[in-house]
């Protein structure tokens, strides 16, 4: 009877939801299985939304550009077992990136193929854009963030609209990005494991052979590994990543070398000479002078999305003097410095490599910030003595430091998702590939014997031509090729003569001064079809032997 | 042994003053949201907006045949969408005074006081802390910002269903035949805009559930009470409803049906209206939704049973309506206007809905976990961030329409007395303003004209646009290239061409949110 009376007096006082908590029926099967893997539950979320969000329009938004069509020849070169490019390989850039497009390239297939192979080509980015955001929320998990922050990161990564825009596109930097999410994963792996730190190396190796600007975040990964290692164990684990990291991009340059191409020379390429031409590559100004063309490319990512940018500098700086986030906060602030360097070569792509380094910044500053407000002190009353009824009634009326989180997150996300929404909406509602799509379509149909004519044309239609049974390089022919590679100018002993059809688009007609045999063909060229007007749009020369034109 | 007696003397009642400040105390909130409703309503200004010069001086020719028999001019009930015996010459009255704003003032106590039966309506379902978010959500919507400015029947009618709303709610535990106190104000909201009548239903089906959702124990009987009162509520409106249209007339019955009932359906893509709604109300009902959620898994007995569930879903379910009607019309003419009536009754269930995500009824509860404790800054936060956004869109759209203030004052000085003839793009503004120096029957429109020429040859439309002008039949000609452009196109080309017949006096601006918008003023020569 005495145990009865005390069941029934903790029973009164135990707090009414605790109770029915206590009470409640056990959860069914698939109820506990998701309790029991919440951050996996997460994560398949996010990513659906993410490539559903990406996924969507993702061939008409945004227009086709000459990388993603040079990538793509490259990858066709390496499936089709014509090397390592459809032209000589004169090491650009290190080839994993493309060969891994070359593995991901049956993935188009499974789909409809259009007339624009570029277009439906980018359906192979969705996998690594997954892959991407679910290493952004595990790397997220691993800095010792919570589930919401994790959570936050990864929706910045994969839905701002700058990453909507670029994630989608074929682009290198997307490849590496996601090897160097993995290293930094790995890195920071909670067990600490030695090969963990080894895998770290290999996946640093492939990222930055996927695109070698990578290699700026190597102090910022070796500072992750520093961290994630056990300091009895640091050394080897530092010896061993060290040790993959070299050892698989080495290989680089042992291609190079078992290939004779490692030193310039005469009549042929090299990997050193390559990296002379890109150190002395014209840089593209100053990223804060106004005009310059790095100025351009930054206000064009600001027009796609400021808030990531400048909500991201500032907290990648804030976040330097937070311990647990400081090996991301490097390799973003590195990243942004190398951005900002005077006079360097800053392509629109490379905010790519910046982005998840930014969303992670951003959500680890703002839970920091959070941490801050929520345990400094305690609850205060809006009127500290309630002296009278007035007072007593409003100061029931708490607002507390949870009630300033709540606010301030509402009025964020409330002022930032409109934003996003209307970025996102604009990648997947808009259709800027109609000219390409119709020029293809137009070759196809008019050009009856492809197999012997030549015709000159950017990358991004370059594989379409293929596509059509035009012989790929001298048949169809880049028109960079034209005028600068050897091997193909030496096919053309009559100049532009040689040439039956230009393709003339805006990447054509931006530098035709420094292509003369290109200028030529399209000077001697009359126009047979038009597509669009204005900056976009693409015309069909064909090229007058006679000397004629217009 | 000694017995100790305790006596427990009754606390006094409090004073009169002192249960009026306690009163007053109680309704801060409220009285803070209002204010929050006028001040966020002034920030809109603007001249005349057509319809509203159109009703209110629509009630000053109603108001003059009541009273001294002057003809109206006009066959206003044949294509006014409310009876325009009702609202616009309440309008008149105040205007004549006042002025317009005047008449928008009144417009904002109708909103004013549909907020208070919002706050009462909801604190009577859901509580005080669901009241002051509800109150707050709908005092602060588009909507009802845009007609607490606006001297149209549209803030009278809101009023009105929001008093029989209350008043079928406030009755449900009291004697079934007190629910026929709600006929009036419907059968009026109804009279004054027509379009009320799509929420009547509504009200109805609240006197039913109202009974078994605010019942202290649930039996059989509650549900058939909840039948009778909705029977005899419906039955009283459609009887005065039916006797309404009887005295009305024809006219008004014509007006009824070209204006509401059968109104000329258009060809807006149902996005474009889906989009519009979002904008100006999505939010309140998603908040109504999750109130759904929220009172059917309330942990009271009460909230286990179908009633109140089935009354937030019947209340959250009216927002809907406006867009449903509409997209099926293809026409979004008014909606901004019309989805407000849907949120009065969405607001109570989304102050429940936005008050328990923020655990607001746990207010004041010492000793509960943190995790457990209510976060006003939650509901503060959304109230406070769909304010920013009611104003972002409201803005625009009050500003949407010319300043005619520029276009008037030039013409001011051009009419004189007498038989004159003004042909006027959009003439109910200048109508309105210049009333006490130009008639009704001096006014004409780019919208229709017939003339007769010096033939004898009756023309219509354009060629009568030309004849008139050759004959330099119209005093002035204002043009804005408004909704008529192609025809205004084709009369500056005639006037142009009228050899002289015309001279352009002005070309006035008139500034919107999208642009300034030219008053062309032509005189005859």
């Amino acid at each position: 009877m005495d145990a009865m009376t005390v069941v029934i007096e903790q029973r009164t006082e135990q707090d009414p939801n605790e109770f029915e908590e206590a009470v409640a029926p056990a959860p069914a099967r698939l109820t506990r299985f998701l309790a029991g893997h919440i951050d996996a539950v997460i994560v398949v979320a996010l990513v659906i939304a993410i490539v559903a969000v990406q996924a969507v329009n993702i061939g008409n938004f945004p227009t086709v550009s000459d990388d993603e069509g040079t990538y793509l020849a490259q990858a066709w070169a390496i499936q089709h077992g014509h090397g390592l490019a459809h032209y000589s390989y004169w090491y650009d850039h290190p080839p994993l990136g493309w060969i891994q497009i070359a593995m991901l390239s049956w993935i188009p297939a499974l789909f409809d193929h259009g007339s624009q192979v570029v277009m439906h080509a980018r359906v192979i980015m969705l996998p690594v854009t997954a892959a991407g955001s679910a290493l952004v929320y595990l790397l997220a998990r691993r800095l010792d963030l919570p589930r919401w922050a994790a959570a936050l990161a990864t929706v910045v990564f994969g839905l701002s609209p700058l990453s909507v825009t670029m994630q989608r596109e074929i682009y290198l930097d997307n490849f590496a990005v996601v090897w160097m999410l993995a290293a930094f994963v790995l890195a920071l792996s909670p067990r600490r494991h030695l090969w963990h730190h080894i895998a770290a190396g290999l996946c640093a190796a492939v990222s930055v052979l996927s695109k070698e600007t990578m290699v700026v975040v190597a102090p910022a990964l070796l500072m992750a590994v520093w961290r994630g290692s056990d300091r009895a164990t640091r050394k080897f684990s530092m010896v061993g990543f060290a040790a993959a990291f070299s050892l698989i991009g080495v290989q680089y340059v042992l291609y190079a070398v078992l290939k004779g191409e490692l030193l310039p020379g005469a009549n042929h390429n090299s990997l050193i000479g390559a990296v002379q031409y890109q150190l002395g590559r014209g840089g593209s100004g100053f990223i804060l002078q106004r005009g310059s063309v790095s100025n351009m490319t930054m206000h064009w990512w600001l027009v796609r999305d400021p808030i990531l940018i400048y909500a991201g500098a500032i907290a990648s700086v804030v976040a330097l003097a937070v311990r647990r986030l400081r090996p991301i906060a490097v390799a973003s602030v590195i990243l942004l410095v190398v951005a900002a360097r005077p006079n360097g070569y800053l392509p629109a792509m490379y905010v790519i490599q910046v982005i998840p380094f930014l969303a992670l910044a951003v959500a680890g500053v703002v839970h920091a910030g959070v941490r801050a407000v929520l345990t400094v002190g305690a609850h205060r009353r809006l009127v500290p003595r309630p002296d009278n009824r007035f007072f007593r009634i409003l100061s029931r009326v708490r607002f507390g430091r949870r009630d300033l989180v709540a606010f301030a997150a509402v009025i964020a996300v409330g002022l930032v998702a409109p934003f996003w929404e209307t970025g996102d909406e604009t990648a997947d509602t808009s259709t800027t590939n109609d000219n390409y799509v119709a020029a293809s379509a137009w070759v196809k149909a008019n050009i009856a014997d492809p197999a012997h004519t030549r015709i000159v044309v950017d990358d991004a239609l370059w594989p379409d031509m293929v596509d059509d049974g035009f012989q790929p390089g001298l048949g169809a022919i880049w028109f960079y090729k034209v005028d600068l590679d050897p091997a193909v100018t030496k096919t053309l002993p009559h100049g532009w003569r040689d040439l039956d059809y230009v393709v003339s688009t805006s990447i054509i007609r931006q530098d035709p001064n420094g292509l003369p045999i290109v200028r030529a063909a399209m000077t001697h060229s009359k126009v047979v079809a038009t597509f669009g007007a204005g900056d976009q749009q693409i015309q069909i020369l064909r090229v007058d032997r006679t000397g004629g034109g217009q | 042994m000694t017995t100790a007696v305790e006596t427990r003397v009754p606390a006094p009642a409090p004073a009169r003053t002192s249960r009026i400040k306690l009163a007053l105390i109680d309704r801060l909130p409220l009285l803070l949201i209002l204010l929050l409703q006028v001040f966020l309503a002034y920030q809109l200004a603007n001249t005349a907006f057509e319809d509203e010069a159109l009703y209110v001086y629509a009630g000053h020719r109603e108001l003059d045949f009541l009273l001294h028999g002057t003809p109206t001019y006009d066959t206003y009930a044949s294509y006014f969408s409310g009876a325009p015996f009702l609202y616009p010459v309440a309008a008149a009255v105040v205007d004549t005074p006042f002025g317009l704003e005047g008449v928008r003032a009144l417009s904002l106590l109708a909103m004013l006081g549909a907020t208070a039966f919002v706050w009462m309506t909801a604190r009577r379902l859901y509580g005080k802390p669901a009241a002051v978010v509800a109150a707050g959500l709908f005092a602060v919507a588009a909507p009802t910002l845009f007609l607490s400015r606006l001297a149209t029947y549209d803030a009278p009618a809101v009023l009105l269903l929001a008093l029989a709303l209350w008043i079928a709610v406030r009755t449900a535990r009291g004697p079934v035949a007190l629910v026929l106190l709600a006929a009036p104000p419907l059968a009026l909201a109804a009279g004054v805009k027509y379009a009320s009548t799509l929420y009547l239903p509504t009200v109805v089906v609240v006197a039913v559930l109202a009974v078994p959702a605010t019942a202290a124990v649930i039996r059989r009987r509650v549900w058939l009470r909840g039948a009778v009162r909705g029977l005899l509520l419906g039955g009283a409106v459609a009887g005065l409803i039916a006797l309404g249209l009887d005295l009305a007339g024809p006219q008004l019955r014509a007006g009824l049906s070209q204006t509401t009932v059968n109104r000329a359906a258009g060809a807006e893509p149902v996005s474009n209206i889906l989009r519009l709604s979002a904008v100006w109300g999505g939010w309140v009902f998603v908040l109504g939704a999750i109130g759904c959620v929220y009172v059917a898994r309330r942990r009271t007995p009460e909230a286990r049973r179908p009633g109140p569930v089935l009354l937030a879903a019947a209340l959250t379910g009216t927002a809907l309506l406006a867009t449903a009607y509409q997209a099926h019309l293809g026409t979004s003419v008014s909606l901004h206007k019309h989805i407000g009536f849907g949120l009065l009754f969405a607001a109570p269930v989304a102050g429940a809905g936005l008050a328990g995500l923020a655990r607001l009824d746990r207010l004041g509860t010492a000793g509960l976990r943190p995790a457990l404790r209510a976060v006003p800054g939650l509901a503060l936060g959304v109230c406070v961030l769909l304010a920013f956004y009611a104003n972002h869109v409201v803005g625009p759209m009050y500003e949407g329409w010319p300043d005619s203030s520029g276009m008037v004052a030039a013409l001011r000085p051009l009419v004189q007395q007498g038989p004159q003839h003004y042909l006027v793009e959009e003439n109910e503004i200048p109508r309105y303003y210049l009333g006490d120096q130009v008639q009704p029957y001096e006014w004409l429109t780019t919208y229709f004209f017939q003339y007769t020429d010096k033939t004898g040859k009756s023309l219509v439309g354009l060629p009568a646009y030309q004849a008139a002008i050759n004959d330099r039949y119209f005093d002035l000609v204002v043009l804005d290239f408004g909704p008529t452009a192609p025809v205004d196109a084709q009369i500056t080309t005639a006037l142009k061409g009228s050899g002289g017949g015309y001279h352009l006096v002005a070309k006035v601006p008139g500034k919107t949110s999208h642009g300034v918008q030219y008053y062309s003023i032509w005189q005859r020569s």
